[in-house]
This record gives structure tokens, C-alpha cells and sequence, in this order.
């Protein structure tokens, strides 16, 4: 039978403890995927208590435009700053969100 | 393409006796040559609209014709023809010319019919003596001897009578060029609205024409002049008019002349004829009654009959030095393409785009500002842009989808079955082919109604990327601080009261708070009128139907509806009534006129349409239900926390 593997760096909900390393490691960067900033900016946008975060998402998203002439796959962000805009969802997103880098 | 090039020289104003020429007409040469000999210009004909000599003195005949012998050694074989028309100083001025005027339109006023006949046999003889080298100008001998110089047949008419007719054959082109002799009945330098044209000219020309061409069209018709048509009489004017630019009379297209070159031109046209004027000259000598001319122009142009237009380059000079690209005489702005296009036809030109409304006759015509163009173009690089990033977008969600889903289906699989639900998926994400069994469908249907949450949330992302691309490629960092732009979604999120609620916007650097968020809107009006038209509909060609004002913060919107699959919402309104209405709908929402052209853009070129295209790509892999979606994304958007 055909075998198939995720990628060896996805970081999978099980593994990611978002809390602790948020703590322990606040400035750690994790690749985030780019879909997923998209759609949480879609989720955000009119909730004004999440004004912060989706300021932040948008400024993620200019920086990388900024800096790729393709938008990449992948986006690193602060652990910190994705328990702020991630944290509570993150056992309903996609399972390769995140990524190890 | 690149028929012809018209070279036109006009008002060379060679003055003083001996065959040197002054350093402005030296460096006139260089230009030509400069320009000239670029591998475009194979086929080149030669037309000099008046004033080669000054005042009528004969004594710089031998100059003028030096110049043309270099202007020859120059352009070669390139030179298929050159035609002469005179101006007002090529005769020589005669006391007749001070009451010829009124000679002419008191005797003509008492013999209208045979006038004009006995006017061209007895005076014509006369009147081209001051043409002549014995008692005039010279400028027919000169003219005959460039004639000569240049290959050209001096038996044909004009070049004895000073006007006439000659068709020549380009590129399979039939190019038919009338000389007019607007300059017979001048008594100086200053007779604008006081020149005759004359009934024997238009009659001769007509009958040349007829005999030239054997009653067939040419496909471009040029009249060379010396004076801009507005310079005749007024029923002179009315009669050349109607001579030049009417299919009983020559049907022609451009009108060549000089003499006030540093003037703006009149273009004739109406809905079955137009005559272009284009206008050059080099202009009178320095010093000469202390007069300073400005600049010095001459132009040359690309006849491009194929796709109906001409490229016009003008080229001037204010220091008798190096001449440059100059387009003032016919547009504000400088070109940056180095010439000026122009229409062959004007008449043949649909220049505008229509912009819809609710009923046909109300639609509106966007006549081409100058910048239009230049926002069509973006519009098309930014649509195919969008198309492109899209695609790769579906990509990344395919894997990522099969990433998410396809191991955990590959370990409930059972051991013993082949054919496991994660291969069914792989196959079907990454190796579809259209004839799957019908087996697999049902497979693959199953794993997306367990995943369906994943989906809504990737088509959610999909279509705030798709706003986000659109805002980044068409507005970019055009507008400036305090301008917005909103590239937007809406979706039904009431189907009972049919009101529509933001699902995602675009964001721009300068919008300062990102919390703002679109008003709900309801189902009537422009939106109606869109979905039902399925057409894009801008407020403000609309503003008189719409009964709800738009908010002063805002300048102007544009709303479309994608005419998907599954994007209607049918609820029966009772036994024998249903009503229809989309899930989603698209708008563009601006505060700066800056964005007009842009919507304008969206509504000619149906953004809605290509809005189709990129949805239906992602609903082609991952069916999804619009009903279903939208309850999902209202159940979300309540949510205080994420």
C-alpha cells in the first residue's frame, strides 16, 4: 500500500503545548500557516476585542509581503503572539497550522 | 503595420541667395536623418505643405533646392514620393493680389455657373506666372526639378497647376494624396478667414480623383494644404469641407498643413466621416523683422491602416540646436512612448466602455480620459495576478487539507482493505481524473462532511486572500494617506429578512483602525439590480435609483454578484411564488475618486465573472454547500471568543 507522511516538522496539536512554551519561551518562533492568518483575520475582523491581534495578523502578513516577492507558505510568529491569536483555537484548527523551524 | 511614413516639412522659409542654409535647417537635416533611417521607416513619402521660400524671392531657390539634394543623399531609396503644395510666400506678391479676393467673389456673385470655368482658362495662366522663374518666385521650376530629383513623373498635373492628384501603392495600399492650392487667392501673411478656395479646384480635383482611383476608396486619403481649412472664407470653408470629407467627395482622412504651427488644430468628424489636421512648420528666419519664432517643429508620421491608427512624432527645436520629442500642439502632457497616437478614423473608434444600470437606455458611456488605458491594463495584470496566486493558493489548501485529514483516515483504515480512505483522498486531491467511480464519490463525499468545519474555515481564508490580492494588486500604494479602498464579501445572514452581513475584508496601510467593519446591507436596489442583471453596478452611475444615499464618508461603490453554482438561496414565498437571492455578493467600497476608474474597470471588464472563475476553482475540489456555509460563518461571527 502506498504510504504517505506529513511533514517531519509540523508541529501536530498533541505536541504543541502553546501555554508552557509561551511561558518558558515567549520569543520562539513557530512558522504559522498563511491560510490560516487569512481566515482568523476573516474571524476577527469587526470583534473589537480582538483589535490587537488582528492589527498584529495584518502587520505579519505587510512584513512578509515586505520581505517575499511570493507570499510564502509558512509565516514565523512569537510563540507568544500566536497563543494571543491562535491560543483558544488551536485544538479546532487544521492539524498542520504550525510548524517547527 | 508600419505602412508609410509621412515625413512633413512645412514653412522651411529658405531665404537670401547662395546654397548655404542656415544651422536650424542643418540641424533639421541631422534630426531626419537621426530619425528617419530607423528600420521602420522603409517606405517613405516626402510632403512639404508651403512656404519653402520667403516673401516670394527667387533669389533662395538654389538653397531650398540644396537642401532637398541632401535631404535625397539622406533618405535614399527610402523615398517612395514627395509632393508640393505653395503657401502664401511661394509667389510672388503682385499688386493683382490686393483685389483678387474681391475680384473673384463679385464676378463669381454675377455669374455663378460659368464663372469658375473662365476664371481657371483665362486668369489660372496668369496667376502662375508669379509662380514662374521669369517673372515670379521660381517656385515651379524649383518643385519641378525636386520632382525630377526624386524620380517622381512631372508630366502629372499638379506639378504644372500647382494642385492636383497622385495615388501611389504601399504595402498593398491603395494611398491616395490631394495637393490643394490654398494659398492663390492670399494677399499676405495675414488672410485667415478671407482665402478662396475655388469651385475650379474642387471641380479639377474631383475629376482627377475619379480618374485616379476609378471610383474606388483608397484606403487612406491625405490633403496637404498650406493653410489650416479654418483660415477660408466661410462659405469657402463649408464647400472644402464638404469636398474633403464626404463620400461624394474624397473621403479623406488627414489633412497635412503649416503656416500657423504654433497654434492647436481642429479635427473634423461625425458619425460617418473624420478628417484629422496635423499641423507643422519650421517657421520664418531668425532676425528677420526682428521676429523671434519660439520653436521650430517638424513632424513625421507612421501610417498603421491595419489597426486604424497613426503615430505621430513631432519633433521641435527652440535654439536652432537639437530638436526633441515635442507634443504640445496636440497634448497637454508629455508622451512617454516618444510619439502620440492617434486615430486613422475617428468615426471608426468606439472609445468608450459602457457602465451598466438597472435599464439599457440608462446606461452611461465612459468616454476614454487619458488614463483609462492605463487602468485597463492593471485591471488585466492584475485579474490574470489574482488568477495565478489563486491557483497556487488551491494548491496549498489541497495539501494542507490532506495533510490535516489523510493520515488519520489512513490509520481507521482496516488492514485488509486495499483501498484505503486516505489513498481515495490522495487520488482524488492530487490525481483526479473526471471518470471516478461513482464509489469513490460517495467516499470522498464522506470524508468532506466529516472535515466540512475544516473546509468552511479554508474557504473563509480563500476568500479574505482573494480580497486581500485584489486590494494589493489594483491598489497597492496608489492612494494616499486618508484614502480607503475595501475590497469585500458579504454574506446572507438572515434569510428571512434577506439582510447581508461582512464576511471578510481587505485591509490597507493607511485605514489606520482595522476595526472598522461594513454596514449590513439589504437584499433590493443596486444589489437586486446586479443579481438580476449579472452585472457589476457602480452607485454613482446610479445614484437616481437608489433610495438609500450612500454615507458621506464614502465616495463611491461597486456591487456584483458571482454567479457560481450553488451560490442562490430559492425560499418559497408561498404556493406558487419562490424568491431567489445570492449567498454571497461582492463590492468595492472607496472614499477618493482616485478608485473610479478602477470600478469602472470591475463593471466593463465584469468582475463578477472572473470572481466566478477563482470560486468555482475551489468549489470544484471542495464541494461545499453555501446555505450550510454561511450558518457556519454566522455561528462563528457570534462567537465573543474565538
Amino acid at each position: 500500500m502506498t504510504s504517505f507522511s506529513r511533514r517531519a516538522d509540523t508541529l501536530f496539536p498533541e505536541d504543541f503545548d502553546i501555554s508552557r512554551d509561551a511561558k518558558s519561551m515567549p520569543d520562539k518562533l513557530v512558522g504559522v500557516k498563511v491560510n490560516q492568518i487569512y481566515a482568523q483575520i476573516a474571524k476577527m475582523s469587526g470583534k473589537e476585542q480582538y483589535k490587537h491581534e488582528l492589527l498584529y495578523l495584518i502587520r505579519v502578513l505587510e512584513e512578509s509581503a515586505k520581505n517575499n516577492d511570493v507570499e510564502p507558505i509558512y509565516i514565523p510568529m512569537k510563540v507568544s503572539d500566536v497563543e494571543k491569536c491562535f491560543g483558544k483555537q488551536l485544538k479546532k484548527l487544521p492539524k498542520t497550522t504550525f510548524l517547527e523551524l | 503595420m508600419n505602412d508609410v511614413t509621412i515625413l512633413h516639412l512645412s514653412d522651411l522659409h529658405f531665404h537670401g541667395t547662395g546654397d548655404y542654409y542656415s544651422n536650424l535647417l542643418k540641424g533639421l537635416l541631422k534630426d531626419i536623418k537621426t530619425e528617419l533611417l530607423k528600420p521602420i521607416h522603409a517606405k517613405i513619402v516626402i510632403t512639404v505643405t508651403g512656404d519653402i521660400l520667403h516673401k516670394g524671392s527667387a533669389d533662395s531657390v538654389g538653397k531650398a533646392y540644396a537642401f532637398f539634394e541632401e535631404l535625397k543623399r539622406i533618405l535614399g531609396d527610402r523615398v517612395i514620393a514627395i509632393y508640393f503644395v505653395p503657401g502664401n510666400h511661394d509667389k510672388k506678391r503682385t499688386d493683382e493680389s490686393q483685389f483678387l479676393t474681391t475680384a473673384y467673389r463679385s464676378m463669381k456673385n454675377a455669374e455663378p455657373l460659368t464663372f469658375d470655368k473662365l476664371f481657371f482658362n483665362i486668369f489660372w495662366p496668369l496667376h502662375l506666372k508669379t509662380y514662374s522663374s521669369e517673372d515670379g518666385s521660381g517656385y515651379l521650376s524649383f518643385t519641378k526639378k525636386v520632382y525630377e530629383l526624386f524620380g517622381m513623373d512631372t508630366e502629372k498635373p499638379f506639378v504644372k497647376d500647382t494642385f492636383g492628384v497622385d495615388v501611389i501603392e504601399v504595402q498593398n495600399k491603395v494611398y491616395c494624396f490631394v495637393l490643394l492650392n490654398t494659398a492663390w487667392s492670399c494677399k499676405d501673411d495675414s488672410d485667415t478667414r478671407n482665402l478662396i478656395f475655388g469651385e475650379f479646384q474642387g471641380t479639377m480635383i474631383k475629376e482627377q480623383y475619379e480618374k485616379l482611383t476609378n471610383f474606388c476608396t483608397p484606403d487612406v486619403t491625405i490633403v496637404l494644404g498650406h493653410h489650416p481649412i479654418e483660415c477660408f472664407y466661410g462659405a469657402e470653408e463649408d464647400y472644402l469641407f464638404s469636398r474633403l470629407s464626404s463620400f461624394e467627395g474624397l473621403n479623406a482622412n488627414i489633412y497635412l498643413c503649416g503656416h500657423e504651427h504654433d497654434r492647436t488644430v481642429i479635427n473634423w468628424y461625425n458619425n460617418q466621416h473624420s478628417m484629422s489636421t496635423l499641423i507643422t512648420g519650421i517657421g520664418w528666419p531668425e532676425n528677420e523683422e526682428n521676429r523671434h519664432v519660439g520653436d521650430h517643429y517638424y513632424s513625421y508620421y507612421v501610417i498603421n491602416e491595419d489597426i486604424n491608427s497613426i503615430d505621430v512624432y513631432i519633433r521641435s527645436t527652440n535654439d536652432g540646436g537639437r530638436f526633441i520629442p515635442d507634443f504640445k500642439i496636440y497634448a497637454e502632457e508629455q508622451n512617454e512612448c516618444g510619439s502620440l497616437k492617434m486615430p486613422l478614423r475617428i468615426h471608426g473608434s468606439r472609445a468608450y466602455m459602457t457602465l451598466h444600470s438597472k435599464e439599457k437606455e440608462w446606461n452611461k458611456a465612459l468616454f476614454f480620459p487619458n488614463d483609462l488605458l492605463h487602468f485597463s491594463k492593471l485591471y488585466f495584470n492584475a485579474i490574470a495576478s489574482v488568477n495565478r496566486f489563486a491557483s497556487r493558493w488551491l494548491e496549498e489548501i489541497k495539501n494542507d487539507f490532506y495533510e490535516s485529514v489523510g493520515i488519520d483516515l489512513n490509520e481507521d483504515c482496516d488492514s485488509d482493505n486495499f483501498y484505503g480512505e486516505d489513498e481515495l483522498l490522495y487520488n482524488y486531491l492530487f490525481t483526479r481524473t473526471d471518470n471516478a467511480y461513482l464509489d469513490d464519490e460517495l467516499g470522498i463525499q464522506k470524508i468532506f462532511k466529516r472535515n466540512q468545519k475544516i473546509i468552511y474555515d479554508k474557504f473563509l481564508g480563500f476568500l479574505q486572500r482573494l480580497c486581500q490580492q485584489l486590494y494589493n494588486t489594483l491598489v497597492g500604494e496608489r492612494l494616499a494617506e486618508g484614502d480607503i479602498a475595501r475590497f469585500h464579501f458579504q454574506y446572507l445572514a438572515d434569510k428571512t429578512t434577506y439582510n447581508y452581513a461582512c464576511l471578510c475584508v481587505s485591509f490597507g496601510q493607511f485605514e489606520g483602525t482595522v476595526n472598522y467593519r461594513l454596514p449590513d446591507m439589504k437584499y433590493g436596489e443596486l444589489l437586486e439590480i446586479a443579481d438580476k442583471s449579472g452585472k457589476g453596478m457602480i452607485y454613482s452611475v446610479n445614484e437616481h435609483i437608489c433610495e438609500h444615499k450612500l454615507n458621506q464618508k464614502w465616495h463611491n461603490f461597486i456591487t456584483a454578484v458571482p454567479k457560481f453554482d450553488g451560490n442562490t438561496y430559492t425560499r418559497k414565498v408561498n404556493e406558487f411564488k419562490t424568491k431567489k437571492v445570492p449567498y454571497l455578493v461582492f463590492g468595492v467600497t472607496a472614499n477618493t475618486e482616485k478608485m473610479d476608474p478602477l470600478l469602472y474597470c470591475m463593471d466593463f471588464y465584469s468582475i463578477e465573472k472572473s470572481l466566478v472563475d477563482i470560486i468555482e476553482s475551489f468549489l470544484d475540489v471542495f464541494k461545499l454547500d453555501m446555505g450550510e456555509f454561511c450558518s457556519w460563518v454566522k455561528a462563528e461571527f457570534r462567537k465573543e471568543t474565538l
